[in-house]
């Protein structure tokens, strides 16, 4: 059941209904079932993955709380983890390993490794993994006490807004609240008034803006042998802008369900396109995973506590690790490495930046400065999502090739632009629709302030203006029905 | 006492609101829902609901074989019969029946003329004669079962963007005229005409020979003659079958 769908529109109200009608009690059963059916509406069978993974984490936190021994903890704590992740190299990773294991068995002049296994790889089983993990660890660390009521527990692993695709939670945010559901007050309007804004705002990115950019940017990369600079240069920056507008709204759409019931999720994206270098950047895209990858991998590596070198290589593995975490396939290792080197080439360089800046004397508090870094930020992302969506390390290596070496600035000057698969008037909604994120954006960096909470504190005029001309907005110009091939969030491949 | 008057007061605000919300999304869908009042394609569904109660004596149904062939205001100047052409481009068997059944709601005709065109074709070939079809009645029990009986065994199709429409009208911002926010006014006085104000060459005459050759009656034909013919018994009109006259070339005769 995807968000942008009828079904959700039907499966919300009634939930979200129920939710406040029923006993305090029944509250975390109600959501609980409510998840396990929006789960089983991908898949009956995998919903047997999601309860194993629950049921072995949450003993798991058990046992490591009771046993007094270090190293039995220890060996409980890997145990857990090792089953989850077994499980996440079977359904995710094995064909990569299996292709590559061939590969090499065929260099070395061997047969290749017949897959016994054809398996479809479940809906959001990264993102539950690793909050089942995270809390594992948080239980053997101390930072959380194990819980347990298992209902609780279960709803903490599979609760519906952000089951498949995120924000990945922590126990310490999330199980805390559901703890609390049943010594919560019944409603509250404000929380529902700006968590159905929020879910509005999500909805507008992801059918009015991702889906509409995802034409181009799919006809570009499909063809992107016919194209030049420019044509492929539009088609990286339009995937740029529908990955952000496509998993942002889905945070949002998630973040805004669960404040309708509420329940505040963590944020996950915070103006990324607005950061002034790639360490920023990582401070404000996916924020749930990032901070997960810093706490879970980059620190237990030894973060930068073991010198500069040590610390070069954490990064370069955290960041290698986050992108195999989002596909199985070396474009995204690719993608995780630039980033990666990103960084590290950053943090070497930034004693020889602002000495050279020192001795250019070059204004570092202005307006035009920060700018700069913010152009030079976004066009290092950008580059890099080219190996996120190119699919193949081959195809991203090829359009970067043909994008330099067949610069055809005349195609500005003609209607070639228009043939990529938006005519003129669709790139008129696509460009008044990114002036209006852009604008959401700039409140959210000025004032720290998300949509629901600005609407919120304004008159009744304008906040029913903006929520009527929102759904409308959706209904008339969102990318679904006919002709549309109900291309699923992003984030859902992973 | 003061927590009740706000709690009140924001009943009344959601109720008010809700009701804003669907005023508006409700005037939004009469401009984008499907309409024909102009252009190559007709259908005459949108004068229908125009036509005073009771007023038809006798109803051609049919595709635009109908809307080309019966001229309504022929029978009425000759006869004085009452006549409408209840003709949509394209209509295939299931549209006719439900596109019928609906008619029969507001008039009590006498006689019911049926094109038996829509014998030679299972699925429409032009997309919009789909949508003209599928999208024409109003939301309700027979739009619903017509959109059931169309796809019968098509398991390819999302039916739910015919049952809910809006996954289809809302494309059509693309291509809004000025009659889809106000009514087209021969609607008010056509009885299933289209005008027609085309400058063209005669045509020559059609390649196609005698088009009909003797064949069983597939059981989804059968089903279709039997349904009008039980229709017709139960609402009391006479059923007439026709074959109208059509331009067609050798390559698309039946």
């Amino acid at each position: 059941m995807l968000f942008n769908s009828f079904e959700f529109v039907i499966f919300f109200p009634v939930v979200a209904g129920m939710y406040f009608i029923l006993p305090k009690r029944i509250k975390p059963v109600w959501l609980l079932l409510s998840s396990y059916f929006f789960y089983m509406c991908w898949n009956v069978y995998y919903l047997s993955l999601i309860l194993f993974t629950t049921l072995i984490t949450f003993a798991s936190a058990i046992l490591i709380e009771r046993v007094e021994k270090k190293s039995v903890k220890k060996a409980v704590l890997i145990g857990g983890i090792g089953v989850n992740l077994l499980i996440l190299f079977v359904f995710k990773y094995f064909d990569f390993f299996l292709d590559n294991l061939n590969k090499l068995l065929g260099l070395a002049g061997h047969g290749g490794v017949v897959n016994p296994f054809d398996l479809l790889l479940p809906v959001g089983i990264s993102f539950y993994t690793f909050q089942a993990i995270g809390y594992v660890v948080d239980v053997y660390r101390k930072d959380t006490p194990a819980e347990r009521n298992i209902i609780n527990y279960a709803l903490f692993v599979s609760f519906f807004p952000q089951l498949v695709a995120g924000p990945i939670e922590r126990s310490k945010n999330l199980l805390s609240q559901i703890k609390e559901i049943r010594n919560k007050r019944l409603f509250d309007y404000e929380s529902a008034v700006s968590g159905f804004v929020i879910m509005l705002w999500g909805l507008f990115m992801k059918t009015v803006i991702a889906d509409r950019a995802a034409i181009v940017v799919d006809r570009v990369f499909t063809n992107y042998y016919t194209f030049g600079f420019f044509e492929l240069f539009l088609g990286a920056l339009l995937f740029t802008l529908q990955i952000y507008a496509d998993f942002a709204g889905y945070s949002s759409i998630a973040i805004g369900s669960a404040r309708v019931m509420g329940i505040k999720l963590m944020e996950n994206f915070n103006t990324p396109y607005f950061a002034t270098s790639i360490t920023d950047f990582w401070n404000r895209w996916h924020i749930s995973l990032s901070t997960w990858f810093k706490d879970y991998v980059y620190i237990p590596l030894g973060g930068n506590r073991k010198g500069k070198l040590r610390k070069y290589f954490n990064l370069f593995v955290t960041f290698i690790v986050s992108g195999l975490w989002h596909g199985a396939s070396w474009n995204f290792v690719a993608w995780g490495f630039l980033h990666g080197f990103y960084r590290v080439v950053g943090e070497i360089t930034a004693p020889f930046k602002n000495r050279l800046y020192d001795r250019l004397i070059v204004k570092r508090d202005v307006f035009s400065f920060n700018l700069l870094k913010r152009i030079v930020t976004f066009l290092l992302v950008v580059f890099a999502w080219i190996f996120f969506r190119a699919r193949s390390l081959n195809l991203a290596l090829n359009y970067i090739k043909r994008m330099f070496l067949h610069i055809n600035p005349w195609v500005l000057f003609g209607d070639d632009l228009y043939a990529l698969g938006l005519d003129r008037r669709e790139f008129g909604i696509l460009a008044f629709a990114l002036l209006l994120l852009l604008a959401v954006s700039l409140l959210r960096y000025k004032k720290n302030m998300d949509l629901g909470g600005f609407i919120l504190g304004q008159n009744l005029w304008f906040k029913w203006l903006v929520m009527i001309l929102l759904v409308i907005v959706i209904l008339v110009y969102g990318e679904y029905g006919i002709n549309f091939d109900s291309a699923k969030f992003i984030y859902f491949d992973f | 006492m003061k927590n009740r008057t706000g709690f009140i007061k924001r009943i009344v605000s959601v109720a008010v609101f809700t009701a804003v919300l669907f005023c508006a999304v409700l005037y939004t869908y009469n401009v984008l829902r499907w309409k024909d009042t102009t252009g190559d394609y007709l259908s005459s569904l949108e004068q229908l609901k125009n036509t005073p109660k009771n007023s038809i004596d006798v109803v051609f149904v049919g595709s635009s074989h109908v809307y080309c062939d019966i001229y309504p205001c022929f029978l009425w100047e000759k006869f004085g019969i009452a006549a409408f052409d209840m003709s949509v481009s394209g209509q295939d068997k299931d549209s006719s029946y439900y596109q019928l059944k609906n008619l029969l709601k507001t008039q009590r005709p006498k006689v019911v003329c049926v094109d038996v065109f829509g014998l030679t074709f299972e699925k429409h070939a032009v997309e919009g004669n789909l949508y003209r079809n599928m999208l024409a009645l109003k939301t309700s029990s027979d739009s619903v079962r017509l959109v059931n009986d169309y796809f019968e065994g098509d398991t390819d199709t999302d039916k739910g963007d015919f049952y809910f429409r809006w996954p289809i009208v809302h494309t059509r911002y693309r291509e809004l005229k000025r009659y889809d926010f106000a009514e087209y006014i021969p609607n008010r006085y056509l009885r299933g005409e289209g005008i027609y104000f085309n400058i063209g060459e005669a045509y020559a005459a059609p390649a196609a020979d005698d088009a009909f050759a003797p064949c069983e009656l597939s059981q989804k034909n059968q089903k279709w003659l039997e349904r009008l013919y039980d229709l017709s018994q139960k609402e009391g009109f006479s059923l007439v079958f026709t074959a109208l006259p059509f331009y067609a070339d050798y390559q698309s005769q039946p």
